[in-house]
């Protein structure tokens, strides 16, 4: 008996002692307790040291794809890369044959039973708005320009659409819209606009949907 | 007369044969008695005085001697024990002796089959992967690649790979954007060896008429031309929830959230008790009714052992963000399949992620948030 009281007495002790520094460390205890409570969203607020992504990266992922680097970015957007569109252009340089003038090439190749862009159709704004002149450098075919006239190149053409399409480059910049290749982890490596969107018809069609109950037997 | 009273004869059978099996029994204790084999009480404890005695004299044993000594086995075998101990010795013995006799003992088996069977024994004793040190984790993925391997002659490579530091997953879906191509459903389905019998689909892309959001009057099952006019496309899977109601219902824990917030299912630890399928408020947890069937062609051999190594019946699985992708920095199969971009992955710890900006700049939203439930995926629009 005389044992269990002098545990007893040290048990409460230690309590006691645990008690007083828990209230002179009142202001950690609070902020726990109110961090344990905040949705997600809220925590998610309060993190905004860099992060290394535990070391993870995709460079080898992405080598094979060729970049260059985004331009034209404003200064809070973290530097990224984009597809580069100049290497699939399979008619690039476009001087080869646009070295003439347009009605020259027409008459040239009145005879002939395709004509070199026959695939090529314009549906992307009403004529009032739209020419091929609108994007394309009628000076020197190898490049696009913008409404000003400054020659873009081709690799770069999303600075073409960011003239009219402003909010959806904002999206694509920040990775909202867009897509994006190899992986989650750094480099980010996106998709030119070009890549998903016909620029001379950019609406998407319908199809249908991929089949997916595959029957075994 | 044997036909006339059965009963009498069968006692005097049963009379007979058991006076028979008395006699044999008793004979062969007296004979093993005699050639040494069994101890009596009386004679182990001779055996043990004697052994004391050498054990004072100090450095006797390689003295020869005429006395009789038990053998190791003897002497393992009459230790006093207490009865909890010796059930537990019986039965984990007779275990052994079955498993063991059965098979990996058996002069019959060949090799092939006894390392199969050494394997399988392995495998079911081993414990919840969550407690296993990475030893055993990579253990354990070593075993079940070598079972698939003489199983199939198939070379399989299951990855055991832990939870990246400092990386937190979310996904968000922008519903402006999914015109219900279903790319992603088949991408996850190739991708996670699901069921082709059945149809197991992870993934649930609903239709849904402009101007509502009911998932009760969706369209879960259109097969047309899409996208229809006047209706918009919601995607759902597993929202991987920080505060996951199915993993607080599973009575054996065989389901839990990873540190990288991946909520996962420890297939060989499920009993399959669907709990978790009942306490999901989104519908995410899927139950294999049979043995998935997967044409041996199509079986995705880059796997997980948390992730979308190949199932059996009576097992819970879901969507596992692609963990056998993620965890190396890949993206999960239905992001990088969706041909419109309107699935957007990444490390919710890095203030400079894709997913971070959607939730700083877009107006985001997330279902059944009343819950509490916390999901780590989230919807927008442009």
């Amino acid at each position: 008996m005389k044992h269990f009281t002098r545990y007893f007495l040290i048990v409460s002790a230690i309590f006691g002692l645990y008690g007083l520094v828990g209230c002179g460390n009142r202001d950690h205890a609070d902020f726990a307790a109110i961090t344990k409570h905040r949705s997600l969203p809220e925590q998610l607020e309060h993190i905004t040291e860099p992060n290394t992504n535990g070391g993870v990266t995709i460079d080898a992922l992405v080598a094979e794809i060729t970049t260059v680097d985004a331009i034209g970015l404003p200064p809070d957007i973290q530097p990224f890369q984009v597809k580069d569109r100049l290497v699939e252009l399979s008619k690039y340089p476009c001087l080869n044959c646009h070295s003439k003038s347009i009605e020259q090439l027409k008459i040239e190749q009145a005879d002939s039973l395709r004509n070199a862009h026959w695939d090529v159709e314009l549906n992307h704004a009403p004529e009032h708005v739209m020419k091929c002149g609108t994007c394309h450098n009628e000076e020197n075919f190898d490049q696009l320009k913008t409404l000003n006239g400054e020659p873009v190149s081709f690799s770069h053409s999303y600075l073409i659409c960011a003239q009219c399409h402003s909010q959806q480059h904002e999206d694509w910049m920040i990775g909202a819209h867009g897509k994006r290749l190899g992986g989650w982890a750094p480099p980010r490596v996106v998709n030119n606009c070009t890549h998903c969107h016909n620029q001379h018809q950019p609406a998407w069609g319908k199809r249908w949907p991929a089949r997916v109950t595959q029957t075994v037997h | 007369m044997n036909a006339k009273n059965p009963s009498h004869s069968m006692e005097s059978c049963n009379e007979n044969c058991a006076n028979t099996a008395d006699l044999s029994i008793s004979t062969l204790i007296e004979g093993m008695l005699a050639e040494n084999i069994l101890s009596t009480p009386e004679k182990t404890e001779r055996d043990l005085e004697v052994l004391m005695e050498r054990n004072q004299e100090g450095d006797g044993w390689n003295e020869p001697t005429d006395q009789v000594i038990p053998s190791g086995y003897q002497q393992m075998v009459q230790q006093p024990v207490n009865r909890r101990t010796a059930v537990k010795i019986v039965a984990a013995g007779l275990l052994a002796g079955a498993g063991l006799f059965q098979t990996a003992c058996s002069p019959f088996a060949s090799a092939e089959a006894r390392e199969k069977a050494q394997l399988n024994w392995e495998e079911y004793f081993k414990g919840n992967f969550r407690l296993m040190s990475d030893d055993e984790k990579e253990a354990t993925v070593a075993r079940l690649e070598r079972l698939y391997e003489l199983n199939t002659g198939k070379h399989l490579n299951i990855s055991a790979a832990n939870a990246l530091p400092g990386v937190l997953y979310g996904y968000a879906f922008n519903i402006s954007k999914c015109r219900g191509y279903m790319d992603c459903v088949r991408a996850c389905i190739n991708e996670n060896n699901q069921d082709r019998k059945s149809g197991m689909q992870y993934i649930t892309i609903h239709e849904h008429k402009k101007g509502q959001i009911n998932f009760e009057h969706a369209e879960d099952d259109f097969y047309h031309e899409v996208p229809q006019e006047g209706h918009f496309y919601i995607g759902t899977q597993c929202f991987h929830c920080e505060n996951p109601p199915c993993v607080n219902v599973c009575p054996v824990k065989a389901t839990w959230k990873e540190p990288d917030g991946i909520v996962v299912v420890d297939y060989d630890w499920c009993i399959g008790c669907r709990y978790c399928e009942a306490a999901c408020p989104y519908d995410a947890r899927r139950f294999n009714w049979a043995d998935p069937v997967i044409p041996e062609e199509e079986v995705n051999r880059n796997q997980h052992y948390l992730g979308n190594r190949l199932r059996k019946k009576g097992v819970m699985e879901k969507c596992t963000f692609c963990i056998q992708r993620t965890r190396t920095g890949k993206n999960p199969a239905c992001v990088e399949a969706c041909p419109t971009g309107a699935r957007i992955f990444g490390n919710l710890l890095d203030p400079n992620s894709e997913i971070r900006h959607v939730l700083r700049t877009k107006k985001v939203f997330r279902l059944k948030e009343d819950l509490g439930t916390e999901p780590k995926f989230w919807y927008f629009m442009d």
